[in-house]
């Protein structure tokens, strides 16, 4: 792998050690050293701490304000385009640390994948949509275009419905369709690593059951982050998840480890049981 | 049977209560917007009515015929409406780019603080009263054109191009501070959602933004033109007011260095004074008006239907 940084810097990759001293075989892909976000002088995420293996699903677990979205965007430095935000403490991807000012945000977004919460797809044809982003960074080939759309759609369940459409304009779509479309967009890059931002929170079963379906399908192949405020969906897909609470009006880690492990403390079940309470009454 | 008709009786009628006075509010809305419309109606109607004389003295001729001269009977309106486009089309292809490009620096680059503080300069520029542009263009463009046109065979400042340039330095606020809100106007998950693909901020712009608030900034652009088309004072007191100055062919640039006329500045000139005793002259006069109207009227609905289709998009 390249090295994120410019060229000018000559960015020298440092290693993950283990405490030992000994060089780490399992190195987190992406490791958070006391992260904390400020806007306005608020603050928003205090001290968050947190490794992800290479190839595993990380939940997110979370109330809504416990700045998990703002988590996700400060690992592909998307905070940056947000006005007087600050993020101190140190995210190291691949041994790197992204938040150092020469990173090239832009080569950095390319690896590391984004999937928001609510589809946006640009005005115009299915197909020019999924090359939006790789025909501008990586250049595609005129000849390779029909294939680059092909394998995108297909890795997004989307092929089989939409093959015949593929000249329509996106806005026609349903909202499922679109999120499905936004993943195809993301994986024509081919990123190492894909920040999913309550993807489904905006869709139907059916939709929200693909987009599972191709969060599995991920697996071993790339890293996922997956920010839910849906348990059974957690449950379902997640390798390892992080519970995250808020404490004096900031996000803090209150746990993090296998599901079961984060499910079985008391203190991120009594958290849990107020979500599901709160949605139940949204429910109702 | 009985007893029933005696309820029916007694229950109020439900059709057939509204008056002038039962609902005055209603009637207040509905009063004023038939008296703008109606304004409106009998502004235009007069026109035409008054404009009537010329029409059938020089039939469709008046609109492009080059010769105006009152003495002789002769009118065509066609050098005054030579001057206005070629003035208006100056002023819009110096200003739109200039101005679009400022409104991306704007929307797009500056901080948000620095931008708010801009948008204010911006359109306080827009509001300064247009004799005080004139007067601006009478002490600094008139000096610069005059020594500019010399090779070209000018001979002063007031000249066609003066007035193009005055009205760009005018019309620049204005297309600034509206393609900016067109700008603003696309969502910003658009732009968030195409830096997280990685695309950097040039290529958001041109790829995303632009694309989407282009049907609104050329509905600005439009905006802009009918105002230009439609500005009076600053024109007058630059562009030389000399009758006849129709190049021989219609894309020849040579009258641009030459002083001319348009409609707003015969119109605005003593001229009016003079016609309104003769019939004829005056229709002339009327004639002028009724294109400038015409002109503006549609200008400002294409700018306008090109805004809302660029709402409905973004």
């Amino acid at each position: 792998m390249e090295p994120i940084e410019n060229q000018k810097s000559g960015g020298n990759p440092q290693k993950t050690v283990a405490p030992g001293g000994i060089e780490n075989p399992q190195a987190p892909v992406l490791a958070l050293e006391e992260v904390s976000v400020t806007a306005q002088g608020k603050s928003i995420l205090n001290r968050v701490s947190l490794d992800v293996q290479p190839g595993e699903v990380f939940g997110i677990l979370g109330p809504s304000g416990a700045g998990k979205s703002t988590l996700l965007r400060t690992i592909n430095r998307l905070v940056d385009l947000q006005p007087d935000f600050r993020v101190r403490g140190r995210i190291l991807y691949r041994g790197e640390d992204i938040l150092h000012r020469r990173v090239d945000t832009d080569a950095l977004r390319v690896r590391i994948g984004m999937v928001f919460q609510q589809p946006s797809v640009f005005p115009v044809s299915i197909a020019e949509n999924v090359l939006f982003g790789v025909r501008r960074v990586k250049g595609v080939r005129r000849s390779e275009r029909a294939e680059v759309v092909e394998r995108a759609l297909r890795e997004a369940h989307l092929w089989g419905e939409l093959k015949d459409r593929l000249k329509d304009s996106a806005w026609n779509l349903s909202t499922g369709q679109q999120q499905r479309l936004c993943l195809a967009r993301a994986l024509a890059l081919d990123p190492e690593m894909l920040l999913m931002d309550e993807p489904t929170s905006a869709l139907d079963a059916r939709s929200t059951e693909a987009i599972e379906d191709l969060i599995l399908g991920m697996r071993e192949r790339r890293t996922v982050l997956l920010v839910t405020h849906n348990l059974e969906q957690a449950r379902r897909v997640t390798d390892r998840i992080a519970c995250v609470c808020v404490r004096d009006g900031a996000g803090e880690i209150l746990e993090q480890g296998c599901c079961d492990a984060v499910f079985g403390n008391p203190a991120c079940r009594r958290l849990f049981e107020r979500m599901e309470d709160l949605e139940t009454w949204a429910d109702l | 049977m009985t007893r029933a008709l005696a309820i029916e009786k007694e229950r109020p009628s439900l059709a057939g209560t509204w008056s002038f006075t039962h609902d005055p509010w209603t009637t207040l809305v509905w009063g004023s917007l038939i008296l703008s419309g109606g304004l409106f109606l009998f502004a235009g109607a007069t026109l035409v009515w008054q404009s009537l004389p010329i029409w059938r003295h020089e039939g469709w001729g008046f609109l492009f015929g080059g010769e105006w001269f009152y003495r002789h009977e002769l009118f065509g309106a066609g050098a005054m409406l030579y001057g206005s486009v070629a003035v208006a089309a100056i002023a819009v292809l110096l200003a739109v780019p200039l101005g679009v490009l400022a409104a991306v620096f704007l929307s797009e680059y500056l901080p948000r603080r620095l931008r708010w503080g801009m948008k204010v300069l911006v359109e306080a520029l827009a509001s300064v009263p247009s004799v005080v542009y004139g007067l601006f263009g009478v002490l600094v463009l008139r000096e610069w054109v005059g020594g500019a046109v010399e090779p070209f065979g000018g001979w002063t400042g007031d000249t066609l191009l003066t007035a193009g340039l005055l009205l760009a330095v005018m019309a620049l606020p204005l297309t600034v501070t509206l393609s900016d809100d067109a700008l603003r106007g696309v969502a910003q998950e658009q732009r968030v959602a195409v830096r997280g693909l990685g695309l950097t901020r040039g290529e958001t712009v041109l790829l995303v933004v632009l694309p989407q608030a282009w049907p609104a900034v050329v509905g600005a652009t439009l905006l802009g033109l009918g105002r230009a088309l439609g500005e009076t004072i600053a024109v007058f007191l630059v562009v030389g007011r000399m009758d006849n100055q129709l190049p021989e062919k219609w894309f020849s640039l040579e009258m641009i260095f030459q002083p001319g006329q348009t409609l707003t500045s015969k119109l605005g000139g003593p001229e009016t004074h003079l016609a309104a005793g003769d019939p004829l002259h005056w229709g002339a006069m009327m004639g002028l008006c009724l294109m400038l109207v015409a002109i503006t009227v549609s200008c400002l609905g294409g700018a306008r239907y090109l805004q809302g289709k660029g709402r409905g998009r973004a």
